[in-house]
């Protein structure tokens, strides 16, 4: 998401410095992972929107484009503890949540925590674990919290889930079902860098891990407190009501047998009111809703079959539909 | 093809306004000439745009084109040796359009003025209009072709004039519109009431201004009208007409009216004639004399009856007949003016007439002088043949009365007295020549009408009113709706001078006159002559017939006519219809002016004061024809600053404006704290907007 003209410009309605420092925070995060994943703002940004707005992020594309990388990178800049899973078909539930080992010598049953206990969980490849398995990390996605033997344990907050999966190797995996990328606020599209970037790439990594010279720029407390912020950013009446109406019309379109549900109506809000705060806003406007419909709604409509036969993308129906949908122009 | 539009839209909007200057001119080849040239200027200007000329060499282009075009066609209509006299060309053309009345004859010279005047107008409105992006001014060409008509033929433009003019400029303004994309409710309401006010305002002016202006178009007689005194039929066809029905008519109150042909106002032993008249076609004078009175129409339909003047009640005002018809400008007569079958121009047409119906009560009359006729030494004149016993008679007769009106109605009750009898037996003689009438004063006493009619004429001359003979039809009888006539009910009366009623009839003629003997039926008939008080002149029959200037001399010659005037009124039309056009441009502008410093005047709450400043910079830009895009107003400012690109304190303007505007739209109501007044804002935005932009 590339920067909005005339931002911080204007002095006269200059927003509360509350929103100014979830703007300068964004900034940091954006220049630190940038300074790794070269030439993906977008997705650098998506992923920033998802982790301000208190969103899980699902990223799917071809191997090696930086997928992990830009997960990784994301949790180094923040002081937090990271876990990563590496999903395989044989991957249990008890991997993923933990499970109660009976201590001999306490002669108590104590929980170890499973891969999920973490800020930040990388979840690779995700597809290539059982239904079973995903639903355990699904469900502390939702939750917020596991439960093991029927004792409830907390994750830590923040939390925040990069699942990546990978669409090409479909050989034995469970691509994840429309429930369940539904908890997902977004999903982006990593794409291959182009050239100028690539070549900068093999310049700067070709020696050192990138991740060894990167130093964190705010922690869990940090990310909690831009939180708040967000989630106070002014939405207009008719705003709300474009994001309905954009959502609604994903439901009505010919090109689409499955529309977006109200989960994702309330997910574009909050990721609306995160781009405003990244972006010096202390109020949403049109631009932020339909510039993340794409992200926000792509991984949870389904094309009909014409449109699949007549090769039209998901990307192409949300931006028909973005366009048709007239923005609020006065309230 | 967009941009082709409103050129096409002007070049077919001024061609079809040149229909109406077909009564300009009898030159055939004129007006093609200069709707060429129309076309030619319009393809130019379109042609040089698509190249990226500039404005400047496009004008060039077109004036030389011009020229050759209106050069080429005076060498193909008229000949080359005419078309290489060149320049000396248009003098020659002023002073024939100076000289001549309306139709012109065929000239070079006013065929190339035409095509030049026609020409040089749509090369400025091509370059106002089109080049300068200012399409109402397309309208200025289209009220000045329709002014030089409307003044030029004095108020004959007719009703579907009217409609091509508001054709042409509805289509103009239409095309304006499309060619720059506006769109906008407000906008387009306030142009589509500019464009009716602006319309309505041409109609009007034209309607109310016309009537003001001189008649300058009596046709001189070159060729004269040879007319022959329908008189000379009126004692064969009283005697042996036929009572088949000749004429039928309705009037719209549904009353019986006298039909008049003809008047004769010369007099000479052989009795009353035709003197010679200045005939004009198009809009009739308003009568002298001022006959107050109540319009009238009537339809009349004619069957077997040959004439070459036209029946029409007194005291017409307008006419409208199949055929080339003219008006006799001092008696309002109508005549056929042209064609072989002149003779018979009345056979089998239907036409309709208006009049003036004057009904001057007994007592007006009696109180009437008879100073201020016109044409006095003709209409008072008596050939010294007149008897010494008829002068001592008008004396005797009128020697009671004081005024001329009472004198006129002594004559008129002393024919009417029992002395005198009705007959058509040839016992007097025929006509109303000077030993006949005589013969009928002092001998036989029988006669008819143009015994009766003849003798109270000279009898009033004698008494010092002018008068003269007026022939034509009794009203007949009723009809079911209307009424018939037959050729037996032929009559004449005659017509007496009174100030301020102008030219009133008088029946001095007893009974029925020739309805006498073809009537008696019972059936309902209009008041006939005979059963009047004597002291009313006939209420159908005031023929006031007035000249134009009482102070002109008498038309026994075909005066020239003061077409001098046509010039400065042309001129005046120009002007006028340039006055017309600029206001009309400048109106919409100040009425935009006016309602945005309302709306920014500013309604005490600085947010919904924003918010209007930013409606106000909304409708600069649809009015520029810059596209909106439907976004927030920081994404519009930064399109917009596209537009305004060279101007930064524009572009300034319009981001604090825009980020402002954002805020007052999507912020809480509360947290708004930018500025109210964007007057200066607004102002230095919609002034860059509006600068024309280079881009074609």
């Amino acid at each position: 998401m590339p920067g909005e003209p005339g931002r911080v410009t204007d002095v006269t309605n200059s927003p509360s410095a509350d929103v100014l420092a979830v703007t300068r925070l964004a900034d940091r995060l954006r220049a630190s992972v940038g300074s790794v994943i070269e030439g993906k703002p977008s997705a650098v940004d998506m992923a920033l929107v998802a982790l301000l707005a208190g969103g899980h992020l699902l990223i799917e594309d071809v191997p090696g484009v930086g997928k992990t990388m830009l997960a990784r990178t994301l949790a180094r800049s923040i002081d937090c503890s990271v876990r990563r899973i590496q999903f395989t078909a044989d991957l249990l539930p008890s991997d993923i949540t933990g499970v109660s080992v009976f201590n001999p010598q306490s002669r108590e049953f104590e929980f170890k925590p499973g891969g999920v206990f973490a800020t930040i969980v990388i979840g690779d490849e995700i597809n290539r674990a059982s239904p079973k398995t995903q639903s355990a990390l699904l469900e502390a996605m939702e939750e917020g919290r596991v439960s093991v033997d029927g004792i409830t344990h907390d994750l830590p907050t923040p939390f925040m889930v990069f699942a990546t999966q990978n669409p090409i190797e479909m050989q034995g995996t469970y691509p994840l079902p429309e429930a369940q990328r539904d908890r997902f606020m977004a999903s982006v599209s990593m794409g291959y860098p182009s050239r100028e970037a690539e070549v900068a790439m093999l310049e700067h990594h070709g020696a050192a891990n990138p991740l060894d010279s990167l130093s964190p720029v705010t922690d869990a407390a940090g990310i909690l407190e831009a939180r708040r912020q967000v989630a106070r950013v002014y939405v207009h009446d008719a705003l709300k009501e474009y994001i309905v109406r954009l959502v609604a019309a994903t439901r009505t379109s010919d090109a689409l047998r499955l529309g977006a549900s109200p989960r994702a109506s309330l997910q574009l809000l909050r990721a609306t009111r995160a781009r405003a705060a990244m972006n010096g806003r202390g109020y949403a406007i049109p631009e932020d809703a339909s510039t993340l419909t794409g992200a926000v709604l792509g991984h949870r409509v389904l094309l009909s079959h014409r449109a699949h036969s007549a090769r039209t993308s998901t990307a192409e129906v949300l931006a028909r539909i973005v366009a048709t949908v007239p923005a609020p122009q006065r309230t | 093809m967009r941009t082709a539009r409103l050129p096409l839209a002007l070049a077919v909007a001024q061609c079809a306004q040149l229909l109406p200057w077909r009564d300009l001119t009898s030159d055939t080849g004129a007006l093609p000439l200069a709707a060429l040239a129309i076309v030619l200027a319009g393809a130019l200007g379109s042609g040089g745009r698509a190249l990226r000329w500039h404005p400047v060499v496009i004008a060039a282009v077109q004036t030389a084109g011009l020229v050759g075009l209106t050069w080429a066609g005076i060498a193909a209509h008229h000949g080359a040796a005419d078309a290489a006299q060149g320049l000396r060309l248009l003098p020659a053309g002023v002073s024939v359009i100076l000289s001549s009345g309306v139709p012109m004859p065929p000239h070079p010279g006013v065929a190339a003025i035409i095509a030049l005047t026609a020409g040089l107008l749509a090369i400025v409105t091509d370059a106002l209009a089109v080049s300068g992006g200012r399409p109402a001014l397309g309208v200025v060409p289209l009220v000045a072709l329709h002014l030089v008509t409307a003044f030029g033929l004095a108020g004959a433009t007719l009703f579907s004039d009217l409609v091509l003019l508001a054709a042409g400029t509805g289509l103009v303004l239409w095309s304006g519109r499309r060619q720059t994309g506006r769109e906008g409710g407000p906008t387009r309401a306030v142009g589509a009431l500019a464009a009716a006010i602006m319309t309505a305002g041409a109609l009007g002016t034209t309607w109310l201004v016309a009537p003001l202006l001189p008649t300058f178009e009596p046709r001189p007689t070159s060729e004269p009208l040879q007319m022959n005194d329908p008189s000379v039929d009126l004692k064969r066809n009283l005697i042996q007409g036929s009572d088949d029905v000749v004429i039928r008519y309705t009037t719209d109150n549904g009353e019986g009216t006298y039909l008049k042909l003809a008047s004769l106002p010369s007099l000479t032993t052989r009795g009353f004639g035709l003197a010679e008249v200045r005939v004009a076609t198009g809009r009739m004078p308003n009568p002298p004399g001022s006959p107050a009175g109540e319009a009238r129409t009537t339809s009349v339909s004619i069957g077997e009856f040959r004439s070459e003047w036209l029946p029409v009640p007194a005291v017409p005002t307008a006419f409208e007949a199949p055929g080339e018809w003219g008006f006799a400008i001092d008696t309002l007569d109508v005549m056929a003016l042209a064609g072989p079958a002149r003779g018979s121009a009345t056979e089998g047409i239907e036409y309709e007439v208006r009049s003036l119906e004057v009904r001057p009560s007994a007592a007006v009359i009696a109180g009437a002088s008879a100073n201020a006729a016109p044409h006095r030494d003709l209409t008072l004149a008596v050939p010294d043949e007149v008897t010494d016993r008829t002068r001592a008679l008008a004396h005797e007769i009128t020697a009671g009365a004081s005024t001329a009106g009472a004198r006129a109605q002594a004559i008129e009750a002393y024919l009417r007295s029992p002395r005198f009898t009705y007959s058509t037996a040839a016992t007097t003689g025929i006509g109303d020549g000077l030993a006949t009438i005589d013969e009928f004063l002092f001998r036989s006493r029988e006669g008819y009408c143009e015994q009766f009619a003849g003798a109270m004429a000279i009898l009033a001359r004698e008494a010092g009113i002018p008068s003269r003979l007026a022939v034509g039809f009794v009203p007949g009888r009723r009809d079911g709706d209307g009424w018939s006539v037959t050729a037996r009910e032929m009559h004449t009366w005659p017509e007496l001078w009174l100030d301020g009623l102008g030219w009133v009839a008088f029946e001095p003629t007893p009974g029925r006159g020739p309805t006498g003997e073809a009537g008696g039926t019972g059936e309902p008939s209009p008041a006939p002559a005979d059963e009047q008080p004597a002291e009313t002149a006939r209420p159908d029959d005031e023929a006031a017939t007035p000249t134009p200037e009482a102070q002109a001399p008498a038309g026994e010659t075909p005066t020239p006519p003061p077409a001098a005037s046509a010039l400065p009124w042309v001129i005046a039309a120009i002007a006028l219809a340039v006055l017309l056009a600029g206001a009309a441009v400048l109106a919409p502008r100040w009425t935009r002016a006016y309602r945005r410093a309302r709306r920014l005047a500013g309604a005490g709450d600085p947010r919904l004061d924003t918010l209007a400043a930013w409606d106000e910079v909304r409708i600069a830009a649809a009015r520029a024809g810059v596209a909106w895009p439907g976004s927030s107003p920081r994404f519009v400012a930064e399109r917009l600053r596209e537009t305004v690109g060279d101007d930064p304190d524009a572009a300034a303007a319009l981001e604090a404006l825009a980020i402002s505007a954002e805020r007052a739209l999507f912020d809480r109501p509360e947290n708004y704290a930018g500025a109210g007044d964007w007057r200066a804002e607004v102002s230095t935005i919609v002034t860059a907007l509006a600068r024309p932009r280079p881009t074609g």
